[in-house]
């Protein structure tokens, strides 16, 4: 994913990680539509920032539009995380944990 | 994700977690040092010895008893599931075509190639061992002890001759014995509750022991037959220059006895199958 | 405000008669007419006690509470701390069992009727399933409860493998595998929590705390709380964990994950009840409670837009609606934690419409993914109409019993300043009807087309291969399409049942 890529490479592999291997019309609307509510809950969910700080919002709800738009598709990655794996599951439960002992033990 | 993907960045996110939960465990373990309350516990030692020496046998088996119930079923339940994964009790809906359960096989147990001096010394390790289980069974309120212990050496005798004779050792238990059993131990502990209950709406009231029948506001009485039915034959007597003392364990020897089963029954019956599978025909049908 | 009676009758038997049946039915085994029933009276049974009994304390093995200046009580009127293991049955525990124990006859009628022989086993567990429900819902007691949990993830591991289905053995190990974890943080928690206050009772150990300034020991709390949340996670298939209890949900058979759905959300209402109620005064925690349950209503829902077969849009969708009711939850405002036990309740209705009517699809012998089955509406209209009414009060429409606890919900969220919420809320209502009408439109609507074969499930199976769908399923959908209307055009008879819980936590917290 190198910064030269043409709009046109970008446009190409948007199409392509969609389509690859589902060429069923039904899914493909399940995967339009997840991509947009992913889009639309980051945005929500990085506005939250707002409760500590206006100003910090503004900035996190910027950036977190640029990197989902760089990021695109977004609901592959979703997908490829949200798999029933173990390692995968375990790994994202360490995460949560010390995201929740940090924040609550030296977040105040 | 495979593990080698822990390499990378995902590794070092993982690892920084990792200090960090442990640091936030360690640092809440330090502050507890030195500031644990007592809270209830005098009470239960205040109250234990009034049912049996083994105050060990009044707390699990009386003062929080129906916790040990529900754990009983625990080691119930695993033994149920267990077997389960490996066939007993799959089901099937009736019409649409599914896939086959899962074959399973058995380990390869080779009871000719043990030795024939093991064999020989075999049949009385089994006999010391589950004399030395019944031994702690029968002691449970009175010495350290109880039924779970006793489940576990006398499964471990099973196991032994599994191991010495394969499938037809001296302790010849068939898987429908063994399920009965743990069924029967299961059902022992939870009726033992049924006496208490029917007197004084507290299930698994202790009607042989009785601590609280006579204490102002108890709802309920306990009837003179129960006091002896499941009192009497657990009585003891401790004799002291100040006099004789007498104390009754109750229904916490017959709920040990009910524990011993279901233990029994549901560890055998995890050995068995696990070695040598399960299969819904009658035992000898090939 | 609670009765004072600590010897109330029911409870025992609300918990000792599915263990007793279980024992039988697993015990025979094999024999249909028996375990059909034993199992059938029983769980009437069970309706019935959960419907008369009156509202009070259990102290099991009759242990009083020490008075603090000495002495002894018999009744929960006085301050006293509890020697012995404390159940209570008030309001919110008789409707959430009423409710359970309806599903668990329905479900028990369903398998006796569908399954090929050998099926006591699995009648067992189910019966055993909606006993560690109970437990949980009606326990006072961390060590009771961290029991319950326990008892509640090895049945679910039980009833998942039952269907005997390599994808469902995985579900269940992979199941069992974290419960070790998640059961060793909870027993920590426990460990910790015990030994800063010296009681398991948890009505004690919160009054100990609010006596006690504990403020010292900050850290020690937020590392109980963080392993309880860990726990809870598991137990009710929060974010990140979820897709264990997705995989759990979609591979048991329909009718199965009608009570694993139930079984979850009575987790998730008990256990986030119980830790509201401890931890509430402490910075952080409704907040950290509040970002898993917006991330899990997030995930689920687009993960379900991604599924291609109905049981497992239905089992993601689950998963997110778990989140619904725990941001209500989460909230912690009177409002809110009413929104998260009605939508709990609602939510344990809808689904249960919806995954019978999956288990109808099933019958219909070709599997329930949109690609290998269609037409149904032809040959089974009232199944689709039940089905379009599942997911429209699953949608939160209007006069269904979703749009209440939904409304409530966002009305809670608005209140507290948190608009936010109240439009992911909406979002996920409306994606859920998407992800739903995906799956209808392909399977009942779409018509059928020379590729695909449908078969109508005839009275005689053994002609077309085909089982029939039994009677007693419709009535089932009936009864509970009946509620579903009936809670939507008078959300207050079940809010009254919902009020006084919310009252006692947020006031109270150490009434249960």
């Amino acid at each position: 994913m190198g910064s030269i890529d043409s709009i046109y490479d970008k446009v190409k592999k948007y199409i392509h990680d969609f389509a690859s291997g589902r060429g069923a019309s039904s899914a493909m609307t399940g995967y339009m539509s997840g991509e947009l509510q992913t889009v639309v809950f980051i945005m929500i969910i990085a506005a939250f920032f707002r409760l500590f700080s206006i100003p910090l919002g503004m900035v996190i709800l910027i950036g977190v539009v640029a990197a989902v738009l760089y990021f695109a598709p977004t609901i592959k990655t979703m997908e490829r995380e949200n798999a029933s794996d173990l390692n995968q599951v375990l790994f994202w439960v360490v995460i949560y944990f010390a995201a929740i002992i940090a924040v609550t033990l030296w977040g105040r | 994700m495979e593990m080698g993907e822990l390499k990378g960045a995902r590794g070092i996110v993982a690892l920084v977690a990792l200090v960090i939960i442990f640091a936030g465990v360690l640092f809440s373990f330090l502050q507890l040092n030195g500031n644990v309350a007592r809270g209830i516990s005098p009470e239960y030692n205040r109250l234990a010895y009034l049912e049996a020496p083994n105050n060990l046998a009044s707390w699990v088996y009386d003062l929080r008893g129906f916790d040990t119930f529900i754990e009983t079923g625990v080691i119930y339940v695993g033994a149920v599931v267990s077997v389960l994964a490996l066939g007993r009790g799959i089901v099937k809906v009736k019409g649409p075509r599914e896939e086959e359960p899962v074959p399973q096989t058995s380990f390869d147990f080779k009871p000719d190639t043990v030795p024939i001096i093991l064999k020989y010394f075999g049949l009385p390790a089994i006999m010391l061992i589950v004399s030395y289980g019944l031994l702690i069974v029968t002691g449970a309120a009175t010495s350290g002890g109880g039924g779970f212990q006793c489940g576990v050496i006398i499964s471990s005798a099973y196991l032994l001759g599994m191991a010495i004779y394969g499938k037809s050792n001296p302790l010849n238990l068939g898987k429908k014995f063994l399920i009965g059993l743990g069924s029967i131990g299961w059902a022992t502990y939870g009726l033992c509750g049924l006496p208490g209950y029917l007197a004084t709406h507290y299930w698994q009231y202790n009607v042989g022991a009785d601590l609280w029948s006579s204490y102002p506001g108890f709802p309920g009485a306990v009837p003179e037959i129960l006091r002896t039915v499941f009192g009497d034959p657990f009585r003891l007597a401790l004799v002291l220059k100040e006099g004789t003392f007498y104390s009754s364990a109750g229904i916490v020897p017959i709920i040990n006895l009910g524990e011993a089963f279901n233990v029994i029954g549901a560890l055998g019956l995890i050995f068995l199958v696990f070695a040598y599978g399960w299969s819904d025909r009658k035992e000898g049908e090939t | 405000m609670n009765e004072p009676i600590t010897n109330l009758w029911s409870i025992p038997l609300l918990i000792v008669i599915p263990i007793l049946t279980a024992i039988l039915v697993n015990l025979l085994y094999n024999k249909a007419n028996a375990i059909k029933t034993i199992a059938i009276s029983s769980s009437i049974t069970l309706l019935a006690i959960a419907l008369i009994s009156p509202f009070g304390f259990q102290w099991f093995t009759g242990q009083p509470g020490v008075i603090p200046g000495g002495g002894y009580t018999f009744s929960a009127d006085i301050f006293a701390w509890r020697l012995s293991l404390e159940y209570y049955y008030g309001s919110l525990q008789q409707i959430l069992i009423v409710i359970m124990s309806l599903l668990l006859a329905f479900v028990v009628f369903i398998s006796t009727r569908v399954l090929k022989k050998n099926f006591g086993t699995y009648i067992g567990l189910l019966f055993l399933l909606y006993t560690s429900a109970a437990i949980i819902i009606m326990v006072n007691d961390f060590y009771h409860l961290w029991i319950g949990v326990e008892f509640g993830s090895l049945l679910v591991a039980g009833v998942v493998a039952a269907s005997g289905e390599s994808i469902s053995q995985k579900a269940a190990l992979k199941y069992t595998f974290f419960s070790a974890l998640s059961g060793a943080g909870m027993a920590i928690s426990l460990a910790l929590i015990l030994g800063l206050t010296g009681y398991s009772n948890i009505s004690d150990a919160i009054r100990f705390m609010s006596n006690n300034q504990l403020g010292g020991m900050s850290g020690v709390l937020y590392v109980a709380f963080g392993f309880l949340i860990l726990s809870w996670i598991y137990a009710g298939g929060l974010a990140p964990t979820h897709p264990l209890k997705s995989d759990v949900y979609g591979a048991a058979y329909p009718h199965a994950t009608i009570l694993l759905q139930t079984q979850s959300k009575l987790m998730l209402v008990a256990m986030g009840l119980i830790i509201l109620r401890l931890f509430s005064g402490l910075p952080f925690a409704k907040e950290v409670m509040l970002a898993i349950s917006v991330i899990t209503m997030m995930l689920g829902v687009v993960m379900a837009l991604l599924q291609t077969d109905f049981r497992w849009t239905l089992a993601y969708l689950i998963i997110s609606h778990s989140g619904l009711v725990t941001v209500g939850i989460s909230l912690g405002t009177v409002a809110g934690i009413i929104g998260g036990l009605f939508q709990a309740v609602n939510d344990i209705i809808y689904m249960s419409i919806l995954l019978l009517c999956c288990e109808a699809v099933l019958y219909f012998g070709s599997g329930t993914s949109i690609r290998s089955i269609s037409g149904i509406a032809k040959s089974s209209p009232w199944l689709t109409g039940a089905v379009i009414v599942g997911a429209l009060a699953a949608s939160g429409i209007p006069p269904l019993n979703g749009f209440q606890s939904e409304l409530i919900l966002i009305q809670a969220a608005l209140g507290q300043g948190l608009p936010e919420i109240a439009v992911i809320i909406l979002m996920v209502s409306v994606t859920t009807f998407i992800a739903l009408f995906k799956s209808i439109y392909s399977i009942f609507l779409r018509p059928a087309d020379q590729t695909i074969i449908v078969g109508k499930p005839s009275a005689d199976a053994t002609t077309t291969g085909l089982s029939p769908v039994p009677k007693v399923l419709f009535l089932a959908l009936a009864v509970l399409i009946g509620i579903a209307i009936i809670l939507g055009v008078y959300p207050n008879l079940a809010l009254n049942f919902l009020n006084e819980t919310a009252m006692k936590v947020v006031y109270v917290p150490w009434v249960p």
